[in-house]
């Protein structure tokens, strides 16, 4: 079984709520749940499941947060055998947060997404302590988005696995430019798991496995934001580009993460 | 004039009270009066911490503070660029009696010169005549490029802007934009030959509490021997006072 990581859907809005934020003649950034499957069904080899979250982008207010977690509940639960759940929790709205996820805790829903660049808040912080402390305590998975800032890169992330090790996360992206970084914090901490998308170096992949881990690094194409056209085909090839044995090609395309999502309750 | 005069007042335009959701900091509008008292400060302008996303629970706090102390605290509201009826609130805000409007890169794509929310929001500040605060508290500001924020600095020369000193280059974009002011919080204290770029009459004090200390910004002043006693007035308070028409 492949399984994508990574991946960004959204209800289509009408023109003018996207004439409301931005201005005239600009693409509206979102796809559907069935524009994505027709991808994943393209795709060689074709992808069978990928888990799946709104835009992390900030939202003005909590609604609108509540909004498009709901479109992807509904259709997640339209196609179960093709997508996985997970809400986007923005945690500074703080209790707010807290009971976004509790409603997904709730209904069955284990998988976390935070992206702490997009409202600036350091991934270390108190409200990101807080928000680890509750998905730990529901026995979930948080996965986070890194980057080279100083609010996302993998040593401020790390520092949330370290406060939290018997809970096992995923780094997204692996640090993009700071790819190195995220080899270095996986190798110390190993309820760490990294994802392939927007890797900047893709030759770390290789590093990871021979250096970390086979075990903790899944394929991810991070469509929609990043090079949507050519995704989600583009994440597979270049991890095909790699020549792994077929050993650890298996386990990168979806072994991996089905041990990772059965570990935290998810029924695939 | 003598040095009396020009140490005559003391005003301070960065400073928080609220609630930061990020370190779950509570700042009160009485610790800052307490602060203000120690330090001699006279005037604060207060607005809510922008890590904070419920905008109208924080404003709430400051107009409460504002009520509380209306001698010593003067209010800027926080807006993001997106939220619904963001027009009709700066009305409301301005009849409220707040001076000016901050927003911040943290209300993320709404913001920016390329956001049509972003063009409506300084449009309203211009009818309203508020000051528009560009704020950051983070180096990773970076994020926002300088190019589209000079361009909008240009496109809106009738609006007063003040640009956090946080901001890569915020002196030499100031220097570009009559409009513009910086204040002094981003950390080390201002050199002469940063302040030759723009020149004193466009510098206010700000200490960014309670991050920052207000003392330790008065004394930053105090010590830069290469400006006048006239100069170090325009930065305490003059510049201010010309801004804000307090």
């Amino acid at each position: 079984m492949i399984i994508d990581m990574h991946v960004h859907i959204g209800e289509k809005v009408p023109d003018k709520d996207w004439k409301w934020m931005y201005w005239p003649g600009s693409e509206p950034r979102v796809q559907s749940a069935e524009q994505f499957i027709e991808k994943m069904d393209n795709c060689k080899p074709r992808i069978d499941m990928a888990l799946v979250y709104a835009d992390a982008v900030v939202r003005p207010t909590h609604e609108m947060y509540v909004k498009d977690n709901d479109y992807v509940r509904k259709m997640v639960e339209k196609y179960p055998d093709r997508l996985i759940m997970a809400p986007v929790i923005d945690v500074s709205w703080g209790d707010k947060a807290i009971q976004e996820m509790h409603r997904f805790f709730d209904a069955g829903y284990p998988i976390m997404k935070l992206r702490f660049t997009s409202y600036r808040f350091h991934a270390n912080c108190k409200a990101g302590q807080k928000a680890f402390a509750e998905i730990e305590k529901h026995e979930g998975l948080p996965v986070v988005h890194s980057d080279w800032t100083n609010f996302s890169n993998p040593l401020v992330i790390a520092d949330l696995a370290r406060m939290f090790p018997d809970m096992k996360m995923v780094i997204q992206h692996f640090g993009e430019y700071m790819s190195r970084d995220g080899l270095s914090v996986a190798k110390k901490d190993d309820n760490i798991y990294v994802d392939t998308s927007a890797l900047v170096h893709p030759k770390n992949v290789i590093k990871f496995i021979k250096e970390v881990s086979p075990d903790r690094i899944m394929m991810a194409s991070d469509t929609f934001s990043i090079r949507d056209g050519l995704q989600p085909q583009d994440a597979l090839n270049r991890i095909k580009c790699l020549d792994l044995s077929p050993e650890h090609e298996a386990k990168v395309f979806g072994q991996n993460a089905i041990a990772l999502l059965k570990s935290v309750g998810v029924e695939l | 004039m003598n040095k009396n005069y020009y140490y005559s007042m003391k005003v301070d335009v960065h400073n928080h009270i609220g609630i930061d959701p990020e370190y779950e900091e509570d700042r009160t509008a009485d610790e800052l009066i307490k602060e203000m008292e120690k330090a001699h400060v006279d005037k604060c302008i207060v607005f809510p911490f922008t890590s904070n996303p419920d905008i109208w629970k924080q404003n709430e706090i400051v107009k409460e503070a504002m009520k509380k102390y209306p001698e010593k605290l003067i209010g800027f509201f926080t807006m993001s660029p997106g939220i619904p009826d963001m027009a009709d609130l700066m009305y409301e805000y301005k009849n409220q009696g707040f001076k000016g409007v901050v927003t911040d890169p943290r209300f993320g794509e709404y913001f920016g010169a390329g956001s049509k929310c972003f063009h409506e929001l300084v449009e309203c500040a211009l009818v309203l005549d508020l000051p528009v605060w560009i704020h950051a508290d983070n180096k990773d500001t970076m994020r926002v490029s300088n190019g589209p924020i000079d361009s909008m600095l240009s496109k809106f020369g009738g609006v007063k802007f003040i640009l956090s000193s946080m901001y890569y280059e915020a002196e030499n974009i100031a220097a570009r934009h009559g409009n513009v002011f910086i204040d002094t919080a981003s950390g080390m204290s201002p050199s002469a030959a940063g302040i030759q770029t723009l020149g004193t009459h466009r510098i206010l004090m700000g200490s960014n509490t309670p991050y920052g200390l207000l003392k330790r910004e008065i004394d930053k002043i105090i010590y830069l021997d290469e400006l006048t006693d006239f100069q170090k007035s325009l930065i305490f308070w003059q510049n201010a006072k010309r801004l804000i028409r307090f």
